[in-house]
């Protein structure tokens, strides 16, 4: 069972936004970290993942954002998820992030300007 | 390959070859095409790969191809990218024969490489079996060691059966769960968690969570034995039961800033789900810190669901954790279980799915250890064919006392 996960990147008003497509889980959080990686060395301060086509979102998908969110520094939580905020996860990613209560931690947006708006 | 070939040999070679050369990162032919040529490197540096995996790297002098070139139905069996730009000398099959047959030393020549190579194949696989061998050896340590972390036996308890059931993905596991009596409390605790991912980085962190936990609530009893003392104490029922809530709510949040706190570079959370039984009553508190939902049932009817009260314990370090208060009644059971259970997949990648397990609940009349046997062989018989992709964890709590 091998899934895969498009990453494509793109800046909006400084903002790095990577649009996700296919499956957030265990064989593809490396894809994503790394990528969060290289945006953030590469110097980007914001970052808006569109999980818009992301078709599954597990438990190792939300340890990748924590990991992700880390990467931007900060010593508490609040801090620490400033930097990353989520579009359009599905209901059942929406439910997912509920579940594990991500929900009071991370913010998600419906709509991009919203979501870039908001750092 | 054809350094004890004599010059006359060597010039025969040189007129039936051509030159070739790749440049760095181009690749020359992948694992799977099909190839009559074999190739000798006069100059740079080639890697012998299998997709990403790296077999070997080749130099000048050395020769590669040679299988797909002799055997005649042969498809390469790796791919080869050049390390740098590289220059090749091309020998194609029909020439190599014509050669082979004309000048003996020639094949003599090929036949010693070839047995070099096959020595050489068979002194790695001795070593990497040897180094396999005693990696099982290491792994399997660390599931017994590990399947010392879930409890030898049960609380066994007048009128109430409790059923686990547990069975890893891998050798080791992340799921975990958990019974004890509280001896200073009265209560019977029940655990049930999930640590993220799976394999021997999840288990370190299950035996870490699962300890925290049990350690928080054997405190008074740890400190009371280290005291010299089993007391109990003599306090009223209310003061009994916030004592009871405030030792739940510290079990969770204790392991939940412990690990949030001490290994946050880590990333390590589980869900748990965290309760305490009143065998006498049939009071249940629990936290339920971001794992799926639990259901209280009947013969009838799935009469509630245990939602999560807080999140998942060792990512957010000052986390709250509500304690819910329900009960188990004469005749309820309460089922608490894994994602392994309802994310399990069929041969067509259909999830087993959480309704399924519901449906399977209220059945009149049956003891505690044949629901949990019902539920395992429905989940075998629809996963059936396919691999265990994840650890899976159920148990069930039946009060079985009779009917007021």
């Amino acid at each position: 069972m091998s899934s895969t996960l498009g990453i494509s990147v793109s800046e909006e008003n400084g903002v790095s936004v990577l649009r996700l497509n296919g499956s957030l889980d265990a064989n593809t959080q490396n894809n994503l970290e790394e990528k969060a990686d290289e945006v953030i060395q590469a110097g980007a301060s914001n970052m808006v993942l569109d999980l818009d086509e992301v078709t599954y979102m597990g438990s190792a998908g939300l340890r990748a954002l924590h990991i992700i969110a880390g990467k931007f520094g900060g010593a508490d939580q609040s801090e620490r998820f400033a930097h990353l905020k989520l579009l359009n996860p599905s209901a059942e990613v929406r439910r997912v992030l509920k579940t594990l209560g991500f929900d009071n931690y991370i913010d998600v947006f419906d709509n991009l300007d919203d979501a870039i708006n908001s750092f | 390959m054809l350094q004890s070939a004599p010059d006359s040999v060597v010039s025969k070679v040189a007129d039936i070859v051509e030159t070739t050369s790749i440049k760095a990162g181009e690749t020359l032919f992948e694992k799977g095409e099909s190839g009559t040529a074999m190739y000798i490197i006069i100059e740079g540096r080639v890697r012998v790969h299998d997709s990403d995996l790296t077999l070997c790297c080749l130099e000048s002098g050395n020769v590669f191809g040679e299988m797909a070139a002799l055997a005649e139905d042969e498809v390469r069996s790796a791919s080869i990218t050049a390390e740098e730009d590289t220059t090749l000398l091309r020998l194609e099959r029909e020439s190599l024969f014509d050669l082979l047959s004309r000048e003996p030393a020639v094949a003599r020549a090929i036949i010693y490489t070839l047995c070099q190579r096959e020595k050489n194949i068979i002194d790695d696989v001795t070593r990497r079996s040897h180094k396999v061998r005693s990696l099982e050896n290491e792994l399997e340590i660390g599931r017994k060691i590990q399947a010392g972390f879930l409890p030898d036996s049960l609380p066994r308890v007048a009128e109430w059966e409790v059923a686990p059931y547990f069975r890893a993905a891998r050798e080791v596991a992340g799921d975990f769960y958990d019974s004890f009596l509280i001896p200073s409390d009265g209560r019977i605790a029940l655990v049930v968690g999930d640590v993220c991912g799976k394999g021997v980085g999840a288990a370190l962190f299950m035996t870490l969570f699962r300890s925290l936990i049990r350690a928080t609530l054997l405190s008074g009893d740890l400190v009371s034995w280290a005291a010299g003392s089993e007391q109990r104490s003599g306090d009223s029922p209310e003061r009994e039961v916030l004592d009871s809530r405030a030792l739940l709510h510290s079990a969770a949040s204790l392991t939940n800033n412990y690990i949030a706190r001490n290994h946050s570079k880590a990333s390590m959370f589980a869900s748990i789900f965290l309760a305490l039984l009143d065998p006498d009553t049939g009071s249940l508190i629990y936290i339920n810190c971001g794992h799926e939902a639990p259901a209280i049932f009947n013969d009838e009817d799935i009469t509630r669901r245990l939602e999560p009260t807080g999140p998942v314990v060792g990512m957010f370090p000052g986390a709250t954790y509500g304690v819910e208060q329900t009960a188990l009644c004469p005749g309820d059971s309460l089922i608490v279980f894994t994602d392994g259970v309802t994310e399990a997949v069929n041969s067509q990648s259909e999830q087993f799915s959480e309704q399924r397990l519901l449906n399977l609940l209220d059945r009149k009349d049956e003891s505690a250890a044949h629901l949990v046997a019902r539920v395992i062989a429905e989940l075998s018989s629809f996963t059936s064919g396919v691999d265990q992709f994840d650890d899976i964890t159920l148990m069930v709590v039946r009060n079985i006392h009779k009917g007021l």
